[in-house]
């Protein structure tokens, strides 16, 4: 095996462990022979390995959860909020803002065309009152003269206990 | 890290909140680990994580058990993280250059026998610091985490030769370093 082939493979696959048997004798025994590749190995080893086999797991602050705790409830919240908004609307139809909008226009003009009635005129309201009292007016006074005046002739006795 | 039962993933998909707190108690220190590499600073990585399981918070009821929880979750930790290191070059105007690096990190870097733990630190963040956001990835997943090349071309959903090709290049850039800071090694 040629040294650039070995030194590129010591690099990388042989001092990771990720060559198979067959591959880790062939790279073994070239170095058995091979000053040269030797040192390269003892490099990467002392200067790009080792230095991380001391490396220490670090364990972030207490801190870091609560923050994360917090945002948790906050987002729950907001979903929470977001839900609710949806069990007031339960209405599928009203969800769809064309056809929410035709509603409103139709309510809008079904209470103009209502208002706008003379049966719902303050005017119309008056006017029907104002009959009604000249009406019961009308019957209490001359008005009975009037109307047993209709009935004479009728032919029928009980005209003589009214009139 | 651990594999999370499926039994508290389907809880938390369902929105218990002592599940997903579960998940965070498994799995907050190497996703933190994992964006603290990548980001080099210690608020940004827990900027990151924080973001790392809102995401996860909100998306859960998407996953599908396609792929290990565990390789969805280091695909969002790396991706938050690049993005934060992405964002806060931009905000800072300045962007870290090997040629740079190499004259800060010279006088960090010096021959690392015998260090203690906090040298170690301190060499670790250098040396990462020298290398390009992408290979700082995938030299974080295949040396801390310990992920194989498979494993690492599914998180960061990239070729496989991708991967070893990016590993490669960061060796040699770390053996630059290492060589400048004179150990006096030849090779």
């Amino acid at each position: 095996m040629r040294c650039k082939k070995v030194q590129d493979l010591i690099m990388s696959d042989y001092i990771d462990g990720e060559l198979n048997e067959r591959q880790r004798k062939q790279i073994k025994d070239h170095l058995e022979g091979c000053l040269g590749c030797r040192r390269v190995l003892h490099a990467v080893s002392e200067s790009a390995v080792s230095p991380f086999k001391e490396s220490k797991i670090a364990k972030p602050d207490e801190s870091v959860w609560h923050y994360i705790k917090e945002n948790i409830e906050e987002e729950r919240l907001h979903r929470l909020k977001g839900s609710l908004l949806e069990r007031i609307m339960p209405i599928p139809i009203l969800q769809k803002p064309r056809f929410a909008l035709a509603i409103i226009v139709a309510f809008a003009i079904f209470v103009t065309v209502f208002v706008k009635s003379p049966f719902y005129t303050e005017r119309g309201v008056n006017m029907y009152l104002e009959e009604q009292i000249e009406f019961l007016r009308y019957l209490g006074t001359n008005g009975i003269d009037t109307i047993g005046a209709e009935y004479i002739g009728l032919g029928t006795a009980i005209e003589e206990y009214f009139f | 890290m651990q594999e999370i039962p499926r039994d508290i993933i389907i809880k938390a998909k369902e929105g218990t909140i002592e599940a997903f707190e579960e998940i965070y108690r498994i799995a907050s220190s190497y996703v933190y680990t994992i964006a603290l590499r990548i980001t080099n600073r210690r608020e940004d990585a827990e900027e990151a994580t924080q973001d790392v399981f809102m995401s996860v918070y909100k998306n859960l009821k998407n996953f599908k058990f396609k792929s290990s929880f565990k390789t969805w979750l280091y695909r969002i930790t790396v991706n938050a993280a690049l993005n934060m290191v992405k964002r806060k070059e931009k905000e800072s105007k300045k962007t870290i250059h090997y040629d740079e690096c190499k004259n800060i990190e010279d006088a960090a870097y010096v021959n690392p026998e015998g260090i203690g733990a906090a040298d170690n630190e301190r060499l670790i963040k250098s040396m990462l610091t020298a290398l390009s956001s992408e290979q700082r990835a995938c030299i974080v997943l295949k040396e801390i985490e310990g992920l194989k090349y498979k494993e690492i071309a599914e998180t960061l959903r990239i070729n496989i030769n991708t991967v070893r090709s990016r590993l490669k290049r960061a060796r040699q850039r770390l053996i630059l370093l290492y060589k400048r800071g004179g150990s006096g090694d030849e090779m």
